[in-house]
């Protein structure tokens, strides 16, 4: 028989690796996003150009791999429909506007925020209508 | 409450889409330019890609002589004033392109602002025009300087301009809207960031019209390299026949008048870094750039007027025994270095043999060689081929009679005065004039020749000098006027 306090207990380890696992991702996101060459150089890194758009589509499938759950069941999974939006659809909408517009970068990017900003703001009009005719629901006002 | 975020969230995200696309619609867009089979138009009027850095919406840039009269050059009209070409039936003289972003055409020069010349045989001919010639009535430095006073003016506002633009114009409700509330202030916030960019030009000597300072810009802001108070001031080079300078297995002819590049290639992406184009509009620009390039591989001068054909009496007759004599003196002083498979042709003569002005040389530094290839520190470029030299050029001298004034800083007015010694050359002359003088070979350069069209040329200030390049100087008279001759053929 499984101790019930054994099973918080590995919970709770588990949770506990998940948030360093997090920040450890933390400690490399946020220099190869605000100082990108200063990450890199101090890894010795190659600046190999095909190699960073590689690892960004890479990210981008496995981002969209975690929006599935939500699809399958958005009852159970809710929690990751908001993340989806929020904030996965919204800061990539964030990002390609502010490297555009306040950086300078490429015009293509904007495709970037075009998509990302699209499918959020679709999305999360359909989280909203699914929130307000749930709450109806509960209080009777509708079926 | 919870909701309210969600809400405030959808609303930042719709408006951050119809953002994005409005921008790219009606400011971001490139739309490609009209095909043209002409290469001189193309290099004429053909984009190298800083319409984002440098272009000026249509409207604005076509009222703004109209409104800011004062601040072009000697008290002249329009655009003609700062020596530009205006060929008939174009909308924009030559050495601008005209490239619409989104909706709004924008004009930005091109390859052609400098290299462009023109010519009259008589005082009544009509100019006419040298594609990739040396620029020599163009006055860069007032262009700059007509923008960057015009951008810090009280008058540069919506409504003044807008009034302008409306004399002419009847533009739709859209575009007001876009010109009064966007275009017109964007516009001359980026005049005044020009104006700071130029703000080091004056501490030095004024470039003068057919001369640039066309490194120390990239120097200072593209490369971030500190004011190191080195004058550039130089001629602009034409643009004839450089296929001659094609590579071969044995050597690299120079460019430049220091030849600080050794790649025609390098040499026109770089001269569109220059002028603006960045490495996102690369992409768009490379297959215009290569055309100019294949352009000003083939691209020859008119034949000279100077023959031995022409009656006795015509002011552009030259003896036939003459220009004999004065091709055997070419060939036995003057070919090694300036004539194609000649061994110093297109290579660099130590400044100490020259004893030419030194500033233009002075001003491009190791540094700035160092850094040219990845000033843009997310674009590798590619260049390989810049260098730090320590002479200037010995190039061909095809379309001589074209090219006055003489030497890399345009200090000597006529091949006359080249083949004397330099005390015996003009302390002082007049530029810009494109009438040929045919006593002399160059331009005509006194005072009294086209008043307000000229500029004073001063060979004490700094980077004016007239010293140096002694080949000829020391000719018999006899032998000189044969040398004379064969010179104004070329």
């Amino acid at each position: 028989m499984t101790e019930p306090q054994s099973l918080t207990k590995w919970k709770f380890r588990h949770a506990v690796l998940i948030w360093i696992g997090i920040v450890a991702n933390m400690a490399f996101a946020l220099p190869l996003l605000f100082c990108p060459s200063v990450i890199l150089a101090f890894f010795g890194i190659p600046d190999d150009p095909a190699a960073w758009p590689r690892l960004s589509g890479l990210l981008l499938g496995i981002v969209s791999i975690f929006y599935i759950p939500a699809t399958i069941d958005i009852d159970r999974y809710r929690l990751i429909a908001w993340l989806a939006v929020f904030p996965s659809r919204t800061f990539g909408t964030i990002f390609c506007i502010t490297m555009v517009f306040v950086l300078g970068q490429p015009v293509g990017l904007l495709a970037g925020a075009v998509l990302d900003g699209t499918f959020g703001a679709v999305t999360l009009y359909c989280l909203i209508k699914i929130v307000r005719l749930e709450a109806a629901i509960a209080q009777g006002t509708t079926r | 409450m919870r909701l309210l975020f969600w809400r405030a969230l959808l609303v930042l995200l719709i408006g951050l889409v119809v953002l994005a696309v409005a921008a790219w619609l009606l400011l971001l867009r490139p739309v490609a330019q009209p095909a043209t089979n002409d290469p001189a138009r193309l290099f004429n009027h053909g984009s190298i890609g800083n319409e984002e850095t440098q272009g000026l919406p249509y409207w604005i840039w076509r009222v703004m002589p109209a409104v800011f009269p004062d601040l072009l050059p000697r008290g002249r009209d329009g655009y003609g004033s700062i020596g530009m070409f205006w060929a008939p039936g174009d909308e924009v003289p030559i050495g601008f392109s005209v490239m619409t972003l989104g909706v709004i055409p924008r004009v930005a020069p091109n390859c052609a602002f400098c290299h462009q010349s023109s010519y009259r045989l008589s005082p009544d001919d009509p100019a006419r025009l040298v594609s990739a010639g040396v620029g020599g009535r163009v006055d860069p430095q007032s262009y700059i300087r007509f923008l960057m006073r015009a951008g810090t003016d009280p008058r540069f506002t919506s409504d003044r301009l807008m009034q302008e633009i409306q004399a002419i114009y009847a533009m739709p409700l859209w575009e007001r809207v876009l010109y009064r509330y966007l275009l017109i202030p964007a516009t001359r916030s980026a005049l005044k960031d020009q104006a700071q960019r130029f703000a080091w030009m004056a501490s030095r000597p004024d470039w003068e019209p057919g001369r640039i300072d066309p490194f120390n810009p990239v120097k200072f802001y593209n490369l971030g390299l500190p004011d190191d108070g080195t004058i550039g001031n130089s001629d602009m080079m034409p643009l004839w026949r450089l296929s001659i300078v094609d590579p071969t297995p044995l050597r690299r002819p120079a460019l430049h008048w220091d030849g600080l590049l050794t790649d025609l290639h390098e040499t026109a992406v770089a001269g569109a870094i220059g002028d603006g184009m960045t490495y996102k509009s690369y992409p768009r620009t490379r297959e215009t750039l290569q055309r100019m390039e294949d352009f000003a591989r083939l691209q020859a001068p008119p034949p000279s007027p100077f023959s031995s054909m022409r009656r006795e009496g015509d002011a552009f007759h030259v003896p036939a025994s003459a220009v004999a004599a004065g091709k055997a003196i070419y060939t036995a002083q003057c070919a090694v270095c300036h004539e194609p498979g000649g061994a110093r042709f297109r290579t660099v003569i130590p400044i100490v043999e020259l004893g030419t002005d030194r500033h233009r040389l002075d001003m491009w530094t190791p540094e700035a060689a160092e850094r040219y290839g990845n000033y843009e520190a997310d674009y590798p470029w590619g260049f390989r081929y810049f260098q730090k030299t320590d002479g200037y050029v010995a190039t061909e001298l095809t379309g001589l009679w074209l090219r006055a004034p003489y030497l890399h800083n345009g200090s000597v007015p006529t091949l006359r005065a080249l083949l004397m010694p330099p005390a015996e050359r003009p302390a002082s002359f007049y530029r810009g004039s494109d009438l040929i003088d045919a006593a002399n070979g160059g331009f005509v350069s006194a005072a009294d020749a086209e008043p307000n069209q000229l500029w004073h040329y001063d060979t004490k200030r700094p980077g004016n000098g007239k010293d140096g390049h002694l080949w000829g100087t020391d000719l018999p008279p006899a032998e000189r006027e044969a040398l004379l001759a064969f010179l104004k053929t070329l």
